[in-house]
């Protein structure tokens, strides 16, 4: 049986709703834990201490790429954000052998990493 | 205690034959049922394991395939857990039979990632396994992200491309002896390094495929064993743990969830790493089999032990004998059952005869897990002749 089937989503993003509004402006808003100053990026809701509720915290928006993978899927990092107690995964746009990035705007608010010397 | 009174798992495939994942589900489910000696009427639970609806577009599975199986009045339950799905549902009716709520159960796992979506629709759904709204928006395959955690545990221990071919070769390798296998191959490792880099360093032969397939178990409460069935295998060791984003880890390249789900089945069999005789390891890709050893501690150099034969057929450990989801295949549902169901088959001397060892193991391990080891589950199965 053939079917195709269009699917039409228009889900919530809740407590990571400022995380998302800030890469859709190319900026990298972490979570910031009251409890015990961890950052986390992307935010988490619980963090390692137990505490609840991140507040969000804009960073710079650069980072480091620590570990890379390339090939069909694309171009993929291991990065730290500068000001983030966590890694984070990102997709690299326009990298050659650069180690710094810097968070580009997107419309679907995934992390992506453009070269930090991009104009 | 838990017995494994029936095991039956069907061929692992792309299936082009107009079947679908009811047709497989029943024909594990008939297969088990029949060597455990029981009929349709003695099954008061069933669970089936699937990963994602969207695999087969079918909400509410456990209901239908009730209804297929003609098992009305049992009760009927879905149980998920990314990759880790069959095996949690084997260990949740395990549980229940422990706890008096059941005595014979139905374990049915079942999935269909070959032949109803395309690969990159099934690549992208997989995509959405770790976080949807963070991950998936930036469109990361699996493949990359444990590509990503293989680099950091093979910097750390010193490993590299060789090590993965090994792997690869040796679980393919063992598919040959499995009839029902995906990808029954003799690769060379030039093979390996000239098929298409997917997530450097992994390359298209150093990944499982996308199967179709269907396992099941039937587990009883040992007093509700037919006579013929009293030495069937026993499951005396069962744990399962979570872990933080795979990013978010202390050490990104470490499965400490497979680590804390072994030391609870260990706990529970009262039993160390070091007495199996036989482990049906989780093989997504090269590298995670021996992500995987060094987290259970089968293993501390889990490099140059593969490399010198300790995990081989004839080794001190035989490791995927089934050939494992690079070799059988990867049906996610099903992926967990078919684990137990392989180790209770080896267990009595009932697995595929190329295969299964002369000297019948004392203790089996069955390894499966979700996301990059977000979901772990773990089970130990014994002899049961001895029970």
């Amino acid at each position: 049986m053939k079917l195709t089937l269009t699917l039409d989503y228009d889900l919530g993003e809740g407590f990571l709703g400022p995380h998302r509004d800030g890469l859709r402006r190319g900026e990298a808003v972490a979570g910031h834990c009251t409890a015990c100053g961890r950052v986390s990026l992307p935010p988490e809701q619980t963090c390692t201490c137990g505490a609840r509720a991140p507040v969000p915290l804009l960073l710079d928006g650069a980072a480091t790429v620590l570990w890379r993978t390339t090939g069909t899927d694309g171009d993929v990092a291991l990065v730290r954000f500068d000001g983030s107690d966590t890694l984070s995964l990102a997709r690299l746009q326009g990298f050659d052998r650069q180690a710094r990035g810097k968070v580009s705007a997107n419309a679907e608010a995934g992390l992506v990493l453009e070269p930090e010397d991009t104009p | 205690m838990v017995a494994i009174a029936g095991a039956r798992i069907t061929r692992f495939a792309r299936r082009r034959d107009d079947t679908g994942f009811r047709d497989w589900a029943a024909e594990a489910f008939q297969g088990a049922l029949s060597v455990a000696g029981y009929g349709p009427a003695d099954i008061d639970t069933l669970i089936i394991a699937g990963e994602s609806d969207f695999f087969t577009l079918q909400l509410n599975p456990a209901t239908l395939l009730a209804q297929d199986f003609g098992l009305t009045g049992a009760a009927a339950i879905r149980v998920e857990g990314g990759g880790a799905s069959g095996q949690l549902a084997v260990q949740t009716g395990a549980a229940r039979i422990l706890a008096g709520l059941s005595r014979i159960v139905a374990v049915v796992g079942v999935d269909a990632t070959a032949s109803t979506l395309s690969g990159s629709a099934v690549r992208m759904l997989y995509g959405r396994s770790f976080d949807g709204l963070t991950d998936g928006a930036t469109g990361i395959t699996a493949s990359q992200i444990y590509a990503l955690s293989w680099q950091v545990f093979a910097t750390s221990r010193g490993l590299g491309d060789d090590d993965l071919a090994r792997v690869a070769i040796a679980h393919r390798a063992n598919a040959c002896a499995n009839p029902h296998a995906h990808l029954p191959r003799h690769h060379s490792a030039e093979e390996i390094a000239a098929s298409d880099v997917i997530a450097q360093p992994y390359r298209r032969l150093h990944c499982a495929p996308l199967s179709d397939g269907a396992a099941a178990v039937i587990l009883a409460a040992t007093g509700a064993l037919p006579a013929s069935r009293r030495g069937a295998p026993r499951i005396v060791g069962m744990g399962a743990a979570t872990d933080r984003p795979f990013a978010a880890r202390p050490d990104p390249g470490q499965f400490a969830a497979k680590t804390r789900a072994m030391q609870a089945a260990c706990r529970m069999a009262d039993v160390a790493p070091r007495q199996m005789d036989v482990a049906e390891i989780y093989d997504p890709y090269a590298g995670a089999a021996l992500q995987g050893l060094a987290a259970l501690g089968l293993s501390e150099r889990p490099g140059p032990d593969f490399a010198d034969g300790s995990f081989a057929r004839d080794g001190r450990l035989p490791v995927n004998l089934s050939g494992g989801l690079l070799g059988q295949g990867a049906a996610p549902g099903a992926t967990g059952v078919a684990q137990v169901a392989t180790c209770a088959l080896v267990l009595e001397g009932l697995y595929h005869a190329g295969a299964q060892p002369q000297l019948l193991p004392q203790y089996a391990l069955a390894d499966t897990h979700g996301g990059i080891c977000s979901n772990a589950a773990v089970t130990i199965i014994s002899q049961g002749r001895s029970a």
